[in-house]
């Protein structure tokens, strides 16, 4: 044995202890590694894992809420046309009728004798469609007031076409105009409404 | 002469003594940093255990809240009321549909020797088709609503200066001229034209009626129900 080797060897018990120290420290270490580690890695991705997996439920969740609440409002918005703007073809027709004579009536149109009416089921949906067809005498300025007396009343009604059927003397025209409304109709609908 | 009084001959023991004093405090370094990830993972096993707990408990509220607005939207046939929606918008757009303001644009535009004996607003399928639209709020598309128009005019300076008055108008756009033809001494002719009832843009746009009703929002499907929204 060297001098040197024989030295640390004779004088050991200055630095064995640090050494045995130093290996216990290490041996720890180990042991976390082998142990520990792994199952805290595993806990680890479980945890990203189910995070993920909540995550993804919040979203979808909030989107199906949402959708909820916006179709909760469309149904509110529906419901609403119908019952304040809309109505029953018993509760609204002879108002409407008689709103229809009266603006024409304030319009200065004149020979609004005959009238016809024709109803148009709205397939599939609670709604009947109502139109209304008369033939009326004018000038062009009585016309312009009475669409826009129409475009002012509060009742739902639709000014749909307006024809020049004959150019009569002192500016007077033959007018042919059609409106129409449209009425609640739950009995024919068979659905929600 | 030189008389050795010394017990055992002299060694350098100084560097021997260093490398203990490295060995020591190595030694702590390591037991330190082990000591600390023990007790980390120790609190970290169960601070994770109770963490996925809370989650889990997270995830079954999300599914049984997620289950309960599926349920009710399932309940509410969206393919219906989105059709439902769509008519009803397409009926408050007539209701708005701005007629006084297509008469005063029409009539700035008209010269005096054309008159005009129907106006009818199309929509573009219907063009498309070749069928005649009496529904002017659902026609209109981008903004601008397709107005075809039968009139007469008592010479061809007259209407082509129609042409050359809707080409220059700003509230109107590409004029067409589908047909004419000389009848009785005038020229009887078919104008398609497209309207813009917001206005171009730095024109202030028609008035609207008073009390149209609000527009109903139509929702989206969703993309597991089996399609696009009608």
């Amino acid at each position: 044995m060297s001098r040197i080797a024989n030295l640390w060897w004779e004088r050991r018990r200055l630095w064995l202890p640090a050494a045995i120290f130093v290996a216990v420290g290490l041996a720890l270490l180990l042991g976390y590694q082998l142990v520990l580690a792994d199952r805290l890695g595993l806990q680890s991705g479980a945890l990203a894992a189910r995070r993920a997996e909540l995550d993804d439920l919040s979203r979808r969740r909030r989107a199906a809420e949402a959708m909820l609440e916006q179709a909760t409002g469309t149904r509110a918005a529906v419901e609403h046309l119908y019952a304040d703007r809309l109505g029953s073809e018993a509760s609204r027709l002879t108002a409407v009728m008689l709103e229809v004579k009266h603006l024409a009536r304030r319009a200065g149109l004149a020979g609004m004798e005959a009238i016809s009416y024709g109803t148009d089921p709205v397939p599939g949906l609670p709604l009947v469609r109502k139109s209304i067809t008369f033939s009326a005498e004018g000038t062009y300025a009585q016309l312009r007031s009475f669409v826009d007396l129409l475009e002012q009343t509060p009742s739902f009604l639709s000014l749909d076409e307006i024809r020049v059927e004959d150019e009569a003397q002192g500016g007077q025209l033959r007018l042919q105009v059609r409106l129409s409304t449209l009425f609640v109709n739950r009995d024919e609908s068979g659905g929600q409404a | 002469m030189t008389v050795n009084l010394a017990g055992r001959p002299f060694a350098n023991t100084r560097p021997l003594r260093r490398a203990a004093a490295a060995l020591w405090v190595l030694g702590v370094v390591l037991a330190g940093l082990a000591g600390w990830l023990y007790w980390q993972s120790l609190f970290g096993i169960e601070g994770k255990r109770a963490q996925i707990v809370e989650i889990e408990r997270g995830i079954a509220t999300e599914r049984r809240r997620l289950a309960n607005a599926e349920s009710s939207l399932a309940g509410m046939d969206l393919r219906r009321q989105n059709t439902e929606a769509s008519y009803l918008n397409a009926r408050i757009g007539e209701r708005t549909f701005p007629w006084s303001g297509l008469f005063e644009h029409l009539a700035q535009v008209l010269p005096r020797k054309v008159r005009l004996f129907s106006l009818a607003p199309q929509a573009p399928e219907q063009r498309g088709a070749g069928r005649r639209s009496r529904r002017p709020g659902s026609t209109v598309s981008g903004g601008r609503v397709y107005l075809q128009m039968t009139g007469a005019a008592e010479s061809d300076e007259a209407l082509t200066e129609l042409l050359d008055r809707l080409f220059k108008d700003p509230w109107f756009a590409s004029p067409s001229l589908p047909t004419e033809h000389r009848q009785e001494g005038v020229i009887q002719f078919v104008l398609g034209v497209y309207y813009l009832p917001g206005g171009p843009p730095t024109a202030l746009a028609v008035r609207p009626p008073v009390a149209p009703a609000p527009r109903i929002t139509e929702v989206p499907l969703p993309a597991r129900s089996g399609g696009e929204a009608p």
